[in-house]
């Protein structure tokens, strides 16, 4: 799981409110961007980032792993089926084959593209971890506060945030206490059989946490929660000379992206 | 010397963040024992269980389990040699009846259907949830959901059974249905490992108490004889009963050569003690 | 406040928020790899519906809208469109909410914009099979699933039960996959001969999200309510005030009017009295 690493660093204390505005800025720029020298920038761009954060990029661990086996997947399913005018590979599925027959040929600009868009992937996924190891939950939501989400919902992400943890822990108690009735279909078994057990892990999952989120309404309403419109914080969050710096940078840098993506 | 069922030698495990938890740990349960494991939090109970169920694979030593090395067979295949109670009954529980709950241990052993109700049976009968059987579960009492939940592995029919603190927010009645239960489960020849921080229930059931401290075996011996030891049990920040203490603390005035382990023994000696001071 | 604490009480805000923190935890647990746009199937996917049916359209909506952001942070992995992937839960959840209650216009309108959006692609327009196999019967599916599905969904029997749940998520999942093309088409710009592999294996996908659903679904969907907590259609009208719950409701609220307007008149004449020493 990606949780926060403690840090000094620039990014660590930037304002919770340009992250967000930062993550949300860069994913649509990748998403609109259709060459290989932006998405490059934008990659330096959140390399750095992660440099200046001080947190090494292995802490990422087996998340790396899959990222780059989902990259690798995209890259080889565009090449296959993507096509192009310079074929390397003539058709792979012969033609005879109905509905699909003649597919599969890979061209170099089939390869191209594929490297493109598997190289956007890795932006976007390389961006999202850096924000939510940078970034206090309590910080996240309350730059979400100030960006004008009503409290309650902030109040719903930390609190779905720090139940993830315990929740992660009931499933283990919980795979172990169905292994101890010999029960391990969820492991060994086939597609249909994982199918078929996960009531089993499912079931006493969330029984066990509905229940206890009716110990936890009764909580919230026994201190008064959402019974004032306003609310005191007793953290507060502000912005400084270098979180509207940075601001202005991102757009700038946003903007510049945009335009070279046109241009090119 | 009765048969030993399981066998712990040179045990030691450490979690993967490096932590010691067990610490060359040895003994050995006999058939038909009731054994209570007790310590301080964090004193290695928990992971000892689990080390005993094959949750955990030992980092260094052997446990041997009705003549099988938990290194060599797998976590439900064990399950049909020892039974493991959880301490919150709701992890497990998800079935839409008693009764089905208490099904799905034997029918993922792949027994035929009449084997499978006869033990579901016998489980229910054993644990006086008949008149439940056709009950949700979850929606069952705090007590009654535990007799589900040891029902449900006691119909897998181990030979061994061991409680995680089976008495955890139960009141007085389900304290005493729990752990007569697992006395009965004693006397039809099976081995019961109990881990509990309730010392009245430890004197009032268990032959034999094993006490943890930092993942060390301190003490190891007969009931009365264990809780003889308070300043060893000191350590491991474990009082005996109260009686126990009392008895201890009336010493000067009621001398006794045994240890005190419950109410009726100290009102007889206290009553012999009377008659003898009037004769 | 007092309470009249015999009520069956509806869901609480609590309970949509462990609802998210359950599908944020469960896009951790094992996954199957899927085609219909990459990424991985995981349980938090069968949830999402769930929280529909169970919560109602907008507060279901909202549960899968937080518990599908928080697992694109937290298991990115599963992000196959970036902070986005949120709005296919929501969308899934938002659909079920109103067709488990007999509105199949609001399914029946999003799988319509998604082809809109859809047919913008060349390469989905060359495609044309997959408009067929997954965009046409996702509408007919809608109709049959806020009709048929939920008649045999309001049967006590346990089957009858299944099969209505099913035909109410199976359009659902196509709602899912309609909003998540318009960012997968986007950023991946899938090419026309894979779109014509995947007007199969994307149905095929749904039906087994669906299952998996209806699985998990129909004994949460009878024992929730047999622990205490009322979720599913059939308790939607659990919020109606009694005469009790209004008397007691007025009463609060003339009590707090009361109290903040005296803290008001003390708050004044400390001020004045402060005036007056100054």
């Amino acid at each position: 799981m990606i949780k926060y690493h403690a840090g000094e660093s620039f990014l660590h204390k930037l304002d919770p409110r340009v992250k967000i505005i930062m993550l949300l800025i860069l994913t649509i720029l990748v998403f609109v961007t259709r060459n290989f020298p932006v998405l490059g920038l934008v990659f330096l761009l959140i390399m750095i980032c992660w440099k200046v954060s001080g947190i090494s990029i292995r802490e990422l661990g087996g998340y790396l792993k899959l990222l780059v086996g989902l990259v690798l997947f995209v890259v080889l399913i565009q090449t296959l089926f993507q096509g192009g005018e310079t074929i390397l590979i003539s058709p792979i599925i012969p033609d005879f084959v109905p509905l699909i027959g003649g597919m599969g040929s890979i061209a170099v600009e089939g390869v191209l593209f594929g490297l493109l868009l598997g190289f956007r992937l890795m932006v976007i996924m390389c961006l999202m971890p850096l924000i939510i190891m940078t970034t206090r939950v309590r910080d996240l939501a309350l730059g979400f506060v100030k960006l004008g989400l009503p409290y309650r919902y902030a109040f719903m992400i930390t609190t779905a945030l720090n139940q993830v943890p315990v929740l992660q822990e009931q499933i283990a108690t919980i795979t172990d206490a169905q292994k101890l009735r010999a029960f391990t279909a969820f492991e060994d078994g086939g597609t249909l059989q994982k199918l078929k057990s996960y009531p089993a892990l499912v079931v006493p999952l969330v029984m066990g946490s509905m229940k206890k989120s009716t110990l936890i309404g009764t909580a919230m309403d026994v201190r008064s929660f959402g019974s004032r419109p306003k609310r005191t914080y007793l953290h507060d969050i502000a912005m400084h000379g270098a979180d509207w710096a940075f601001l202005c940078f991102i757009l700038a840098f946003c903007a510049g992206m945009f335009t070279l993506n046109v241009m090119l | 010397m009765r048969e030993p069922v399981i066998q712990v030698d040179h045990l030691t495990y450490t979690y993967p963040n490096g932590f010691e938890a067990l610490h060359d740990v040895s003994f050995t349960i006999e058939k038909n024992d009731f054994v209570a494991i007790i310590g301080q939090n964090g004193a290695g109970k928990s992971t000892l269980l689990k080390n005993l169920v094959g949750l955990h694979k030992p980092t260094q030593g052997n446990i041997i389990v009705d003549g099988v090395n938990t290194r060599e067979i797998s976590v439900a295949r064990l399950s049909t040699k020892v039974g493991f109670v959880l301490q919150n009954p709701d992890r497990q529980l998800f079935a839409d009846s008693v009764e089905e709950e208490i099904r799905f241990g034997p029918q993922n052993l792949k027994l035929d259907k009449a084997e499978i109700d006869a033990r579901v049976e016998h489980a229910m009968e054993q644990t006086g949830l008949i008149r439940l059987r056709r009950e949700f579960p979850m929606a069952l009492s705090a007590g009654d959901r535990a007799k589900v939940v040891i029902a449900s592995v006691i119909a897998m029919q181990p030979e061994i059974i061991i409680l995680d603190e089976p008495t955890t927010g139960q009141d007085r009645r389900g304290c005493a249905q729990i752990m007569d239960i697992a006395k009965e489960f004693q006397r039809r020849g099976h081995t019961v490992i109990v881990v509990t921080h309730a010392m009245s229930l430890v004197a009032e059931y268990a032959d034999r108490v094993i006490v943890m401290c930092k993942g060390r075996r301190i003490l190891d011996g007969p009931t009365a004889e264990v809780f003889a030891q308070e300043e060893k049990l000191k350590e491991s920040f474990v009082l005996p009963p109260q009686v126990t203490r009392l008895a201890r603390a009336m010493s000067a005035v009621l001398p006794v050569d045994h240890t005190i382990l419950s109410t009726q023994e100290l009102s007889g000696c206290i009553a012999a003690r009377v008659q003898a001071n009037q004769m | 406040m007092r309470q009249n604490l015999t009520r069956k009480r509806k869901t609480h805000f609590a309970t949509i928020t462990v609802w998210a923190a359950l599908m944020a935890a469960a896009s951790m647990l094992p996954s199957f790899p899927i085609l219909g746009g990459g990424g991985n199937f995981s349980i938090s996917y069968t949830l999402a519906p769930l929280a529909g049916v169970m919560f109602g359209p907008i507060p279901g909506g909202l549960a899968a809208l937080i518990g599908d952001f928080i697992g694109t942070l937290i298991a990115p992995h599963t992000a196959n469109v970036g902070i986005f992937t949120c709005l296919t839960g929501a969308s899934n959840a938002f659909a079920a909410g109103y067709l488990s209650r007999g509105n199949w216009k609001p399914a029946f309108g999003l799988i319509v914009l998604s082809i809109g959006s859809w047919l913008l692609y060349p390469a989905a327009r060359e495609a044309w099979i997959y408009s067929v196999t997954v965009w046409c019967v996702g509408l007919v599916m809608a109709l049959v699933g806020g009709t048929l599905g939920v008649y045999l969904f309001e049967k006590k029997r346990f089957l009858w039960k299944a099969i209505g749940l099913f035909l109410i998520l199976y359009p659902c999942y196509i709602v899912a996959q309609g909003i998540n093309c318009i960012f997968v088409m986007m950023l991946m710009d899938l090419p026309a001969d894979l779109l014509k592999v995947l007007a199969f294996s994307v149905p095929a996908e749904r039906l087994v999200f669906s299952f998996a659903a209806v699985i998990i679904g129909i004994p949460l969907l009878m024992g929730l309510p047999k622990i205490g907590v009322f979720v599913g259609p059939a308790y939607d009208n659990l919020e109606e005030e009694t005469e009790l719950d209004r008397q007691m409701r007025l009463e609060y609220e003339e009590n707090r009017r009361k109290r903040d307007a005296m803290q008001k008149e003390c708050a004044e004449k400390v001020f004045c009295q402060e005036e007056v020493r100054s």
